[in-house]
């Protein structure tokens, strides 16, 4: 494959507990402020997850009132998603007839808790009948129809793509892997343009005491609204988040061609597999370790030129010890160079399947403003977690390149490397 | 110039043990009539093909992989690892080979039991499913624990990814292992692709949408098919590859009107881009309009073969795309050429270079892959 076309990013549109726009979004990163609050089902009171970044229904509904409207056949993620997608091509002040590919993951198959208490019964027999009565509703709602393609469809519909669309699954790593192959798929010359993210929600009955179930989220109550603490010794799991985020990638001609402004440039992506456990990450890091050095490689840069690491730091006592561990056997300067790295989920909470794309947003914005965010509510970080973490405070800083780590549940790991941009 | 090979891998279909038994069988794979709810409630009695179920005792997975597989991704698992072990026997697969798989729908509504509540409230549904769900019941949600599994079977730590739920995904996932081969992300990548588990609930979910898309009588079909990908010509025991893949494009067309001419470019563009025209065309991802396809495609290419594999297979999702290369390659062996009008299959001795895999989604997405015979 001769064709090497350089990937830049000229639109970002988010839809976040911070708010809708990039200014508000960044706003709430660069200060630190927490989106994470007291949280429970509808209707419930003793749900053992307490705590979550929630997006208000309400005021979303009232904004993008038409949205939610036209779109009554698409599960609430996926709104997030075509609505960060279209907030994402006007940023980048693209004509409606541009016809991008779309690259999106939007996790596991969201059932609103509404739509399952229409379904359920008190034996199978009254299940299937009510299933029967709601078929219609089945096909629009697709957690209930199992599948998880219906955001990816519709942002191609509202954005007239004319393909490729690709509907992502890679766990935690989803949104990630979605931009990653999107920018190959631009700088091999498949495509010029292309949209690229990921939406998800987990605060449903189902997903939620599924999750539960698995142990993942953290069921803490003693740190109030700072239960995300990546990288701190009171670490207890992940804190779910909810949203989405887009972004829009171009061929660097194209978008200087149009007169787009440039957010950045993407350099590499690199994808692996940990092959270890289903249920645990590598505990040396192997896939995480993997991932890194793919990126590095494949955006041709030495170690020691990363100036920035946004972390996956889940705020889990697994990840961010192993991902600590891995960052330190590809990048064995960190530590002495104090080498910043920093956990956005410690602010947004963990947007699971979508989590690579605001992660993903705020490297870029990182990079961009030269400011880098923090990790809030490490107070005492943990002992094997020694890494310079930018607690508390952002930091100003001029940064060059940056890598953003995603690795999800079963070892599905990618990490991205994203750089100034200069001609 | 980098290639791809192709190496023909496992294809699991009901009542079929080798791909090349499609050929020679009168008629469509065993189709059974299931009742699918008690008491026919839902009114669907339908024609579908069924996998036995599978606890992989024939492979040697260990105790998690037992324990943690849903059906579903057991014949993805058991398809992956016979495909592996036919290829390259017990190597490991290392950060050189790469996963690429097409998943079908999400196999969670397999225990009926998590919608029956005696009482609707939201708070005894919450309490009833943090009760009685099956604590790993959540690693279903994923989608992904298959291509884990496999990973970890086969040691697979190179590029990967996965895409879902239909026929494209399956298309997809081909079309990465093909660009990371070439690449050079990895030297090999294991290509597969599942389908759907067949339950009352994805009768009830899809239909509306099939009878809008798919073709008239439509019956699903539990499958899996893998295929392996090369950078080098012979494996490490030297046995050659079974076919190349040359060229492959995807676009999207929003809304039916869209498809066919979302089509008619891929096919000129097609023409544009390969000098030698294929001989062979193989359509998968069922359609209703499949008469109009038949014209539009014989208006570019006047002298294919046209065969629609989900008429002899069912709607196999994903995999029908995997299953068509291991079937591309199969004709490519033997010599042949495959016809049809409607579902009435013809077979002609026709030695072939080329083959055309047309795959479509249902929500308008349309992908081709071009299969050469092996140099």
């Amino acid at each position: 494959m001769t064709c090497q076309h350089r990937v830049v990013v000229t639109g970002i549109g988010i839809v976040s507990s911070y708010g809708n726009t990039v200014d508000e979004f960044w706003n709430g990163v660069r200060n630190g402020r927490t989106a994470i609050k007291s949280w429970q089902p509808h209707d419930v009171d003793d749900f053992p997850v307490k705590y979550a970044a929630t997006i208000d229904k309400q005021a979303f509904g009232r904004k993008f009132a038409p949205w939610v409207e036209s779109h009554k056949n698409i599960e609430r993620r996926g709104l997030f998603g075509v609505v960060a997608a279209h907030l994402a091509f006007k940023d980048a002040r693209l004509k409606p007839d541009a016809s991008p590919g779309v690259s999106t993951c939007s996790g596991a198959p969201e059932i609103s808790d509404t739509d399952l208490a229409a379904m359920v019964g008190d034996s199978e027999t009254e299940v299937i009948q009510n299933l029967r009565r709601h078929r219609h509703q089945l096909t629009n709602h697709s957690g209930i129809r199992c599948g998880n393609d219906s955001m990816a469809a519709a942002i191609a519909r509202h954005l007239h793509a004319d393909g490729p669309v690709l509907n992502v699954n890679g766990a935690c790593a989803g949104a990630a892997q979605a931009i990653g192959l999107a920018f190959q798929c631009i700088r091999r010359g498949e495509k010029e343009l292309m949209v690229a993210g990921g939406a998800d929600s987990v605060l449903n009955l189902r997903t939620m005491s599924k999750l539960f179930l698995l142990k993942a989220p953290s069921t803490a109550t003693r740190y109030g609204a700072a239960l995300c603490r990546p990288f701190d010794k009171g670490r207890s799991g992940l804190v779910a988040g909810e949203g989405g985020a887009i972004l829009v990638l171009e061929a660097q001609d194209a978008a200087k061609r149009r007169g787009a402004d440039i957010y950045g440039e993407i350099l590499g992506y690199g994808s692996s597999l940990d092959a270890y456990k289903i249920t645990a990450p590598h505990p040396e890091g192997a896939g995480a370790h993997t991932a890194m050095a793919a990126a590095l490689r494949d955006a041709k840069l030495p170690a020691e030129k990363i100036d920035y690491i946004n972390a996956h730091g889940t705020s889990t006592p697994l990840n961010d010890a192993i991902e600590t561990r891995a960052i330190k056997a590809v990048f064995p300067h960190a530590l002495k160079t104090g080498l910043k790295i920093s956990s956005t989920k410690s602010m947004i909470g963990h947007w699971i399947a979508a989590a690579g794309a605001p992660e993903a947003v705020v490297t870029l914005l990182a990079i961009k403003n030269s400011e880098i965010p923090p990790t809030i509510n490490l107070d005492t970080a943990a002992k094997d977690c020694d890494l310079n973490y930018v607690a508390h405070q952002s930091q100003s800083a001029r940064v060059d390149y940056a890598m953003s780590n995603s690795f999800g549940f079963g070892g599905i790991n990618a990490s991205l490397i994203f750089g100034r941009y200069s001609e | 110039m980098p290639v791809a090979f192709l190496r023909q891998g496992c294809s699991l279909l009901p009542g079929i043990k080798k791909i090349s038994e499609i050929l020679h069988t009168a008629e469509a794979i065993p189709i059974k009539t299931k009742t699918l709810a008690p008491d026919d409630t839902l009114g669907l009695t339908n024609r579908c093909g069924l996998l036995p179920p599978d606890d992989l005792d024939s492979l040697k997975v260990g105790r998690i992989i037992r324990k943690t597989s849903e059906q579903q991704s057991r014949w993805l698992i058991k398809a992956g690892c016979e495909t592996w072990q036919r290829l390259y026997g017990e190597q490991a697969g290392g950060t050189h080979t790469g996963l690429f798989a097409g998943l079908a729908t999400i196999a969670c509504d397999d225990d009926k039991h998590v919608y029956c509540f005696k009482n609707p409230k939201r708070k005894a549904i919450a309490a009833t499913l943090l009760r009685k769900t099956r604590p790993l019941a959540g690693l279903a949600l994923l989608n992904t624990t298959a291509c884990s599994h496999l990973a970890t079977q086969l040691q697979i730590t190179g590029p990967n990814a996965a895409f879902s739920p239909h026929a494209d995904a399956g298309a997809a996932a081909l079309t990465e292992a093909y660009f990371n081969v070439l690449e050079g992300n990895c030297a090999r990548a294991l290509c597969g692709a599942g389908s759907q588990k067949i339950t009352p609930l994805y009768f009830l979910a899809y239909e509306s949408l099939l009878k809008k898309f798919a073709a008239t009588p439509w019956f699903p079909t539990e499958s899996a098919a893998f295929i392996g990908i090369d950078s080098v010509y012979g494996t490490a025991d030297g046995i050659p590859p079974d076919g190349i893949l040359i060229d492959t494009l995807r676009a999207f067309g929003s809304e039916k009107k869209h498809r066919l001419p979302a089509i008619d470019k891929l096919l000129a563009r097609l023409r544009v881009n390969n000098r030698n025209l294929p001989e062979q065309v193989i359509h998968t991802g069922t359609v209703s309009y499949s008469d109009t396809l038949r014209v539009l495609t014989a208006s570019h290419l006047p002298t294919a073969n046209q065969f629609f594999i989900d008429t002899m297979t069912g709607y196999t999702g994903p995999a029908s795309v995997l299953l068509a290369v291991n079937l591309t390659l199969e004709i490519f062996k033997q010599g042949i050429a495959l016809d049809q009008h409607k579902t009435v299959k013809k077979i002609a001795q026709a030695p072939q270079t080329s083959a055309l895999i047309i795959a479509q989604g249902l929500e308008g997405q349309v992908n081709y892959l071009l299969v050469g015979k092996a140099p």
